[in-house]
């Protein structure tokens, strides 16, 4: 019922002409094996890869899970904190949400596909228990996940985590909001 | 010739003590129209340009000068702060030096080649190769080297970034200059 009103309510703000604010995607390709290492920690690695334009892209791997963070202040933002239980690897696609800021392209929040998995399952299987979109919000001293979409249980989940990036990003608080989380069922 | 330079790799090998590090140099470009713009105003701008395999890089211009930094923490590092005092502009193509750590090669400093100008065209321009050692919270220029006035000034450049980059003290070491 929750979700139903929170996809009703994207619909609405989706239908309002939305000022003339130019919003677009670029598409990335994300490989660790691509990064640079930037530190060893005992409980796991942290890496610098290529993000939009260059801006600061950090990955922590640990404990067979992933930490995606953001921006010059990454590594203490609380994204570098969060990631999904109990063990997950990336999607080697992110999606980045940009618009227009000084004349040129900026971006704003990134779409990236967590799969979640039990050890035991992926080590047999390779079967992953869940898909989960993450939406990260992109901003300085304020980056984190607000919103995560079960794919395999929504429909058309990318498109509701771009509404969601578009519509929540600039407002959330990564300190008092709750991440959003869409499963339709 | 072949022969001669084989035996000069050698040679610089082994000078290189009995630890054997393995160094080597990758190029980037550093062209601002491929940045992003961070911040612009009437004093100048600043960029986050991509690095070797990703490595963040801080770019800033103001008062007709560049800042280059380096790191996750690259607009608080001391780099960010530092330029020449001729109005200047940076070379395009970017040096990293870099360490293999196991499977990894690790940047631990670069070389840029600065335009110097003093604004009198009667004087000719200069270029400077600046070092920059990297290290989390201990970013900092550390050996301008005069490309016009030193012959082989990209040997020794690379000799300072391998040599005096490891144990540079950003806060209380001087900046090298060649010739002194």
């Amino acid at each position: 019922m929750k979700n139903a009103f929170i996809i009703l309510l994207i619909f609405f703000f989706g239908a309002l002409p939305l000022k003339a604010e130019k919003i677009t995607s670029a598409y990335m390709d994300l490989n660790i094996d691509q990064c640079v290492l930037m530190q060893i920690f005992d409980y796991g690695t942290q890496y610098a890869c290529e993000g939009y334009k260059g801006y600061p892209m950090l990955v922590g791997e640990g404990d067979l899970k992933f930490f995606v963070s953001y921006g010059f202040n990454a590594p203490n933002e609380e994204a570098a904190k969060q990631t999904i239980y109990p063990y997950n690897f990336l999607d080697n696609n992110i999606e980045w949400r940009l618009k227009t800021k000084n004349g040129a392209f900026f971006p704003f929040a990134t779409i990236l596909q967590f799969s979640i998995y039990l050890p035991d399952e992926y080590l047999e299987s390779q079967k992953t228990e869940q898909e989960i979109l993450v939406v990260t919000k992109l901003e300085e001293n304020n980056t984190c996940h607000i919103a995560y979409i079960d794919i395999k249980k929504t429909n058309n989940a990318n498109e509701i985590a771009r509404e969601i990036a578009d519509q929540k990003a600039v407002d959330f608080n990564c300190e008092t909001d709750e991440i959003i989380r869409i499963t339709n069922e | 010739m072949l022969k001669f330079f084989v035996s000069i790799s050698i040679f610089i090998s082994l000078s290189f003590g009995a630890f054997a590090q393995n160094i080597k140099s990758e190029y980037s470009k550093l062209d601002l129209n491929e940045c992003l713009l961070l911040d612009a105003d009437d004093m100048g701008a600043s960029f986050a340009c991509a690095g070797y395999r990703g490595f963040p890089i801080y770019v800033a211009e103001g008062d007709l000068r560049m800042f280059v930094s380096y790191g996750f923490g690259a607009p608080n590092e001391k780099a960010a702060e530092q330029t020449l005092p001729q109005f200047n502009t940076i070379n395009e193509t970017l040096e990293w030096r870099l360490l293999q750590v196991n499977d990894n090669w690790i940047p631990f400093a670069t070389i840029l080649r600065w335009f110097l100008e003093d604004g009198d065209p009667a004087t000719p321009d200069g270029q400077v190769l600046v070092v920059t050692k990297i290290e989390a919270n201990n970013t900092c220029h550390i050996a301008y080297v005069d490309a016009q006035l030193v012959a082989n000034a990209n040997e020794i450049a690379r000799n300072f970034a391998d040599n005096e980059s490891a144990d540079f003290n950003c806060e209380t070491d001087e900046i090298y200059y060649v010739p002194s």
